[in-house]
């Protein structure tokens, strides 16, 4: 939660800041590098992780099916629900919602990677959908945590959590869901944080 | 989208190579202050282009709309995997 209201301070402190100076040259280009460093970082995290190996190789089919079905689920509906979105088209809104709650990378991903389509200012507006949709997904499970276990079973409060169950909504699901469930949960966390990157990519470049 | 996959390897690579190292997690740990600049930037970006500003409700219900659409998935594709695996048992 700490984390989530630091990134959103920083956001609207870029936010005044932007609107009394309005536009720098070269901001672009610092903002490129910076990004090939945090997927280097967001790799190397992935990489460097020690029980990466035994989770991999402990892997049951149920704990596999879970995060599928999270992607699946989020992707479908999605896809579907895009149609009555007109603003953005369908691979727009893959790619916001893709993330599955990584905001920090999809915002900044997604801004990235579709200014050469749709230009700075659309870009940036997706970007901001992006970190909004995926900050809302992430506070709705914390908050929503008591209530979506007692209607819909621990797995959806799992799923619900989407990356962040390998992290911020871990003490949740341990809180709410029991501590039987966290390896699962963080299996999920971490299937889902391998995967964002590359879906969302891709739902950026057709 | 290769650039990124790329770098993404690179460092999934770096880190699994050099693990018992203390610097890769040093820089992994980095990650939080290189995710609250770019977000600085984003929103300074946010900031500096008037057309969001002028739709700030528009954006809000976007990302709400979307927000709903993903949970609504999961959570039904959750009770869809649940009963398959009852019937299955």
């Amino acid at each position: 939660m700490k984390g989530s209201i630091i990134v959103l301070l920083c956001f609207i402190a870029g936010w005044i800041t932007g609107s009394l100076t309005g536009v720098i040259d070269g901001f672009h280009s610092l903002s490129i590098w910076l990004l090939y460093f945090l997927m280097f970082q967001v790799g190397l995290g992935i990489g460097t992780n020690p029980d990466l190996g035994r989770m991999l190789r402990s892997l049951r089919m149920t704990d596999v099916l879970l995060p599928v079905a999270t992607m699946c689920g989020t992707l479908i509906f999605t896809a579907v629900g895009s149609f009555f979105i007109s603003r953005w088209n369908m691979a727009e809104c893959l790619a916001v919602n893709s993330a599955c709650g990584y905001y920090s990378l999809s915002s900044i991903l997604v801004s990235q990677l579709k200014e050469p389509s749709l230009g700075v200012a659309i870009a940036t507006q997706l970007g901001t959908v992006a970190l909004l949709a995926n900050i809302f997904r992430e506070l709705t499970t914390l908050v929503g945590a008591p209530l979506i276990r007692r209607w819909l079973g621990p797995e959806a409060v799992i799923s619900s959590a989407g990356v962040t169950s390998v992290d911020v909504c871990l003490p949740a699901i341990r809180r709410w869901c029991g501590p039987s469930y966290i390896p699962s949960a963080i299996i999920h966390g971490v299937l889902i944080d391998i995967s964002t990157p590359f879906f969302i990519s891709f739902f950026c470049s057709i | 989208m290769i650039e990124i996959i790329g770098i993404l390897a690179a460092g999934i690579l770096v880190g699994r190579i050099w693990r018992s190292n203390a610097w890769p997690s040093k820089i992994a740990g980095l990650v939080t202050v290189t995710v609250c600049i770019l977000v600085f930037v984003l929103g300074f970006t946010v900031g500096a282009a008037p057309a969001v500003n002028n739709d700030l409700a528009g954006v809000m219900a976007d990302a709400v709309t979307l927000t709903a659409l993903g949970l609504a998935g999961s959570f039904t594709a959750v009770f869809i995997l649940k009963k398959s695996l009852r019937k299955g048992r």
